[in-house]
C-alpha cells in the first residue's frame, strides 16, 4: 500500500467547559490513502467533525485542547505548524465543504466573483482575473451546474441549494486539492437532490484521483460514495473497514446496532431495534469500553480497559474484546 | 411527588442559577459595576442614618461654614450657603433611586404591554401601536422630556412624569421584536394545537421568554433615567435647590468653578458612577440570561 | 375521521402572486388509519398538516375532523376539537417552552382541559411519561437537559394527556439519530397497537420511516398528490414517474448499490411559479411533450390498484 495522504496519530483532543473537561477526542488513530473515499459515520456526539476540523486547525483553542498525537500531512505534522501555514495547506492542498453552503457564500456578491477571488486567493495572486474567470467558469462546468454562464452572474439567494453546493464544491476543487473534506454535504438537501449531489462526488473522485473524507451520520450516504468507512462511537474509532464489510459482515455490536436501527425503504421491516441508553457522560468517560453499558453482547472483561483497534484482515479493524477472545481461541 | 424535597424539585433552577452566576463573576467588569451598584443602594438604604449632617440634605443655613474645601470633618466640602455635601450626596443617592425605579417601572407598564399587543396582533393595532412609536423614538428623548417639563412646570414630580412619559417606546420595540420571533416558535404553535387561548399563551409562552432581554434593558435604563433626572436639574427643570438632587447641586455648583471644584466634582462623580455601574451590571446581565445577544 | 376536501393554502407575497403551498388536495382517514403524506421540501406536506389542525387557514376547501366541520370554527369550537386531535413537530427542541419544566409542559393540556389538579394531577404526569419511557426524575427537569430523543418522548406524552382520536405528527423523527429514531418508531408503532381506534397523519421526507409505520400512503409533489394507495402498492408498484425517482433516490444502507438507478435533473421549482401542466414535467425523464407541459393531469385508478395523477396512465392503457 502506498504512503497514506493523510496519517492522525493518537488524538486526543478536549474542551474545558463550566461543567469539566470534556473527552470530545479519545485516541483516534486514522489513515487516509491516496485515491481512497473514506466515510466517517456515527451520531450526534461522536466527535467525527471535531475530529477533522481539529486535524486542521479550525477548532479554536481555546476552548478546545489537542493532549496528544500528530497529524501527518505531505510529510508535515499539522499539530506543530502555525496558523499562517495551516491557512495556506487550508486553501490549495485540502479544501472542505460544509452541510449549510447559504453559509459560505457572502449573501451581497455575485457568486462568479466570489468564485473568481477565491481561486486568486487560492493561487496567491499568481493568476490573472480573466485566466481565474476562465477557470471558474470551467470549474462550474465540471460541476454539472445547469447554464454556468447565467448562474456566474447571480447571487447566492437566487440559487437552489443544491446549485449552491455544486458552487462551493467548484470552489473547493480549484486548487486541484489533494483531498476533500465533505462535513454531511447533503444533510441539508432533499432526497432527489442528494443523490445528484453524492453522483457528482463520486464521479469527481475517480475523474481527479482525489482522496476524500466523507462525515455523515446516514449509513446509506456514505455507501454510495466511500470504499471504507469508519464508524465512531464517543470520541473514538469502533470499526474501520471496506464498505461492503461494514454493510454485509458488521463486527462491532455498535455498527450492528446502527445497521439494525435504519428502516429499509425497499424491503418491508416489522420491527426495529434500537440502541437502548445513551451516550456516555464524556466528563467523566468509562475507563473500560465506552459502549458496554448499551451493548448487549457485554462481558465483565469489558469494563476491564479500553479494547484496542485489533486487526481481523482484509483490512476489517475493530475494536471489542469478543473479537480479541476469538483471535485467541484460533 | 409530594414526598420530594424543595432542593430535589428545584435542582435544575439551582444548578442554572450557579451556573448563571458563575459566568457573572468571570467578568470583572460585571462585578465592578454590581458593586457600584450595591453601595449605591446600601447608600439609598442608610443614607440618611450615616450622613454626618442629616439636617443638611434639606435647606439648613450654616453660613459661617460656607465653601470649606475638603477637611476631615467634611469629606466633600461645603456648599456657599455651608452645608456639607458629602452628606447631600449619600441622601442624594435615596433620590436617585426613587427616579430611575419611578421611570423604569413606568416606562415598563406601558412599554411591554403594546410591544406583546403590537407583535401578537399584527394588522391594524400593530400598525398603529409601532408607528406611534416611531414618532417618539424620532424626537430626542431628552428634548421631548425638557418640552413636556416646560409646560408642566418645574419640579421633581413633573421631572420623573416627563422622563417616563418619553421612556417607554424603546420597550415597545424590543418586546415587539421578540414577541414577533417567539410567535413562529414551534412552542407556541404547540400551544395553540392544545387548545391554548389566547391570553394563556401570551403570559405563559411569550412574556416568561420575554423577561431576559427586559432585565438587561431595564438595569441599563436605570442608570439613563438618572443621568436623565439629573440633566433636567442641571437645566433647573427638575429637582429645585436646596432638593439634594445631584443634578440640581451640579448646576449651582458650575458657578463656582474653579476655585471652589468640590461643589460641582462630588454629585458629578456620585452620578458618573452610578451610570457606569448600572451600565456595567447590564453589560453582565445580558452576557449571562441572553448569551446570543452578545455582539 | 379526518376528511380533507380540494384543501389550498396559499400564502400571499406582494400584490397578485401567492405562493401555492397547497393547491388542491383531498385525503380522508378512516378511524384507527395511518397514513403517511411524503414529500421534499417545497411539496406543502407540513401545510396540510398545520391546516387540518387548523394551525394555518386554508385559503379554501373544507377540513372535518370525527364528522365536525372545522374549516371556518373560531375559540370555543375550535379549543373543543383540539382536545382530541394533537400534534407532533418535528423539532422536538423547539416544540418545548424552555422555561417549564418537564412537568408544567406535560401538564399544560390537563390544566387547559381538565380539572384535574394538585396529587392527581401530579400522578396523571408521571403516569404519562412512565407510559412514553420516561424515568421520574425527568420531571423537574427543563427541556435543555434532556437530549433530543428524550424530549420528543415529552412531546409524544404531552400529545397523548388527553388521549386524542387523531394525531397528525410532522416529522417527529427527522432531527433524531437513527439509533433513537428507531426507538420512537418502535414506540409509535407499539402505541397503535395498544390504540388501534387512533388515526395518524404522519407527514416526512423519509420513505423508509413511512414504509415501517404507516398502512397507506400519499406522495405529494408541488402542492398536490401525485400517487396514493397502500403501502404494499406503491412501494412495490410506483406507477408515478416521481414516485418511481423518489424512491430510486434514497440512499440505501447496503455495500452494492443498483446500478440503474433513475436521476431526476434539476431542482424543485418554487411553489410560487409552478410550471404549466403537470408541474413535474420539466424533470419528468418520461415527459410527453405537447401534452405533460399543456394538460393538467387528472386522478386515475392505475392498474396497480393505486390512484395516479399521470398523463402516461392514460396513454399506455390506451
Amino acid at each position: 500500500m502506498s504512503d497514506p495522504i493523510l496519517s492522525i496519530r493518537d488524538m486526543r483532543l478536549e474542551f474545558d467547559t463550566f461543567d469539566g473537561v470534556y473527552k470530545a477526542i479519545d485516541g483516534v488513530s486514522l489513515n487516509v490513502a491516496p485515491g481512497e473515499a473514506l466515510g466517517l459515520v456515527g451520531e450526534t456526539g461522536c466527535g467525527k467533525s471535531v475530529l477533522t476540523r481539529a486535524a486542521f486547525g479550525l477548532v479554536p483553542s481555546p476552548p478546545a485542547r489537542i493532549t496528544s498525537g500528530e497529524v501527518l500531512f505531505g510529510g508535515r505534522d499539522l499539530l506543530s505548524l502555525r496558523e499562517k501555514q495551516l491557512r495556506s495547506i487550508r486553501g490549495a492542498q485540502v479544501a472542505m465543504i460544509f452541510q449549510d453552503p447559504m453559509t459560505y457564500l457572502n449573501p451581497v456578491f455575485k457568486v462568479g466573483t466570489q468564485l473568481v477571488d477565491a481561486i486568486i486567493a487560492q493561487q496567491k495572486g499568481a493568476i490573472a482575473r480573466r485566466a481565474a474567470r476562465d477557470l471558474a467558469l470551467e470549474m462550474l462546468d465540471k460541476v454539472h451546474l445547469p447554464n454556468p454562464q447565467r448562474q456566474f452572474d447571480s447571487y447566492p439567494h437566487e440559487l437552489s441549494g443544491g446549485m449552491r453546493q455544486r458552487v462551493l464544491i467548484a470552489m473547493a476543487l480549484a486548487a486541484k486539492p489533494k483531498l476533500l473534506i465533505a462535513d454531511e454535504p447533503t444533510t441539508a438537501l432533499d432526497v432527489t437532490v442528494q443523490a445528484q449531489i453524492l453522483d457528482l462526488i463520486a464521479e469527481l473522485v475517480s475523474e481527479l484521483g482525489l482522496s476524500v473524507i466523507m462525515i455523515s451520520h446516514d449509513l446509506g450516504v456514505v455507501a454510495q460514495v466511500c470504499n471504507r468507512v469508519a464508524v465512531m462511537y464517543a470520541g473514538q474509532i469502533v470499526e474501520d473497514a471496506p464498505v461492503a464489510d461494514i454493510f454485509d459482515n458488521p463486527k462491532h455490536p455498535y455498527t450492528l446496532g446502527l445497521l439494525k436501527a435504519i428502516p429499509h425503504p425497499l424491503r418491508p421491516v416489522e420491527h426495529l431495534a434500537g440502541i437502548p441508553g445513551s451516550l456516555p457522560n464524556l466528563y467523566t468517560p468509562p475507563t473500560g469500553c465506552r459502549f458496554a453499558d448499551r451493548c448487549s453482547h457485554a462481558v465483565p472483561v469489558c469494563t476491564d480497559g479500553k479494547p484496542p483497534l485489533m486487526d481481523l484482515g482484509a483490512g476489517h479493524r475493530v475494536a471489542c474484546t469478543l473479537y480479541r477472545k476469538e483471535h485467541v481461541d484460533a | 411527588m409530594t414526598d420530594v424535597t424543595f432542593s430535589e424539585r428545584h435542582e435544575s433552577s439551582i444548578r442554572e442559577y450557579r451556573r448563571m452566576a458563575a459566568t457573572f463573576r468571570r467578568s470583572s467588569s460585571a462585578m465592578f459595576g454590581l458593586v457600584i451598584v450595591l453601595v449605591f443602594l446600601l447608600m439609598a438604604l442608610i443614607g440618611p442614618w450615616i450622613a454626618p449632617f442629616p439636617e443638611d440634605a434639606l435647606g439648613a443655613v450654616h453660613l459661617d461654614n460656607k465653601l470649606q474645601p475638603p477637611s476631615a470633618a467634611h469629606w466633600f466640602g461645603t456648599d456657599e450657603v455651608g452645608l456639607d455635601i458629602f452628606s447631600r450626596v449619600l441622601i442624594g443617592a435615596r433620590v436617585s433611586l426613587q427616579i430611575g425605579l419611578i421611570v423604569t417601572g413606568v416606562a415598563m407598564l406601558i412599554g411591554v404591554p403594546l410591544g406583546m399587543l403590537a407583535g401578537m396582533s399584527g394588522g391594524w393595532m400593530r400598525e398603529t401601536i409601532m408607528r406611534v412609536t416611531d414618532i417618539f423614538l424620532s424626537i430626542p428623548g431628552l428634548i421631548l422630556a425638557i418640552a413636556i417639563v416646560g409646560a408642566l412646570g418645574p419640579g421633581i414630580i413633573n421631572a420623573m412624569i416627563a422622563l417616563s412619559l418619553v421612556w417607554w417606546p424603546g420597550y415597545v420595540r424590543l418586546v415587539e421584536a421578540k414577541t414577533l420571533s417567539l410567535r413562529n416558535e414551534t412552542y407556541v404553535d404547540a400551544a395553540r394545537a392544545l387548545g391554548a387561548p389566547m391570553h394563556r399563551i401570551l403570559f405563559v409562552h411569550i412574556l416568561p421568554n420575554c423577561l431576559s432581554p427586559i432585565v438587561v434593558k431595564a438595569s441599563m435604563d436605570m442608570g439613563m433615567a438618572i443621568l436623565g433626572a439629573a440633566s433636567l436639574g442641571f437645566l433647573g427643570l427638575g429637582a429645585q435647590p436646596p432638593y439634594p438632587e445631584w443634578g440640581a447641586m451640579i448646576s449651582i455648583g458650575r458657578n463656582y468653578m474653579p476655585d471652589w471644584w468640590w461643589y460641582s466634582f462630588f454629585p458629578g462623580l456620585a452620578i458618573y458612577l452610578t451610570v457606569l455601574g448600572f451600565n456595567l451590571l447590564g453589560d453582565g446581565l445580558r452576557d449571562v440570561l441572553d448569551p446570543r445577544q452578545r455582539s | 375521521m379526518l376528511e380533507i376536501e380540494d384543501l389550498k393554502v396559499h400564502f400571499p407575497i406582494g400584490r397578485d402572486s401567492a405562493v401555492r403551498a397547497v393547491d388542491g388536495i383531498s385525503l380522508s382517514l378512516g378511524a384507527g388509519e395511518r397514513v403517511g403524506l411524503v414529500g421534499e421540501s417545497g411539496s406543502g406536506k407540513s401545510t396540510v398538516g398545520k391546516a387540518a389542525l387548523r394551525l394555518l387557514s386554508p385559503t379554501s376547501g373544507r377540513i372535518k375532523i370525527a364528522g365536525v366541520d372545522i374549516t371556518k370554527a373560531q375559540g370555543k369550537a375550535l379549543r373543543h376539537v383540539r382536545r382530541k386531535a394533537q400534534m407532533i413537530f418535528q423539532d422536538p427542541h423547539s416544540s418545548l417552552n424552555p422555561r417549564m419544566t418537564i412537568f408544567r409542559s406535560v401538564a399544560e393540556p390537563l390544566i387547559l382541559h381538565t380539572r384535574i389538579r394538585g396529587r392527581a394531577l401530579n400522578g396523571q404526569v408521571a403516569a404519562l411519561l412512565e407510559r412514553v419511557g420516561l424515568p421520574g426524575q425527568f420531571l423537574h427537569r427543563f427541556p435543555h437537559e434532556l437530549s433530543g430523543g428524550q424530549k420528543q418522548r415529552v412531546c409524544i406524552a404531552r400529545a397523548l394527556a388527553l388521549d386524542p382520536t387523531l394525531l397528525v405528527l410532522d416529522e417527529p423523527t427527522s432531527a433524531l439519530d437513527v439509533s433513537v429514531q428507531a426507538q420512537i418508531l418502535e414506540f409509535l408503532k407499539e402505541l397503535h397497537g395498544q390504540r388501534p381506534d387512533m388515526t395518524s397523519l404522519f407527514i416526512s421526507h423519509d420513505l423508509a420511516v413511512v414504509r415501517f409505520l404507516c398502512s397507506r400512503v400519499a406522495v405529494m409533489y408541488l402542492g398536490r398528490i401525485v400517487e396514493e394507495g397502500t403501502t404494499e402498492q406503491v412501494f412495490a408498484a410506483p406507477q408515478h414517474p416521481y414516485t418511481r425517482a423518489l424512491l430510486s433516490a434514497v440512499p440505501l444502507p447496503q455495500g452494492r448499490q443498483s446500478g440503474n438507478r433513475i436521476r431526476l435533473t434539476g431542482d424543485i421549482p418554487s411553489p410560487a411559479n409552478p410550471p404549466s401542466g403537470c408541474p413535474f414535467h420539466p424533470r419528468c425523464p418520461e415527459a410527453i411533450a405537447g401534452v405533460c407541459d399543456v394538460m393538467e393531469p387528472v386522478f386515475e385508478q392505475s392498474g396497480a390498484g393505486t390512484s395516479v395523477r399521470c398523463h402516461l396512465l392514460t396513454r399506455n392503457a390506451a
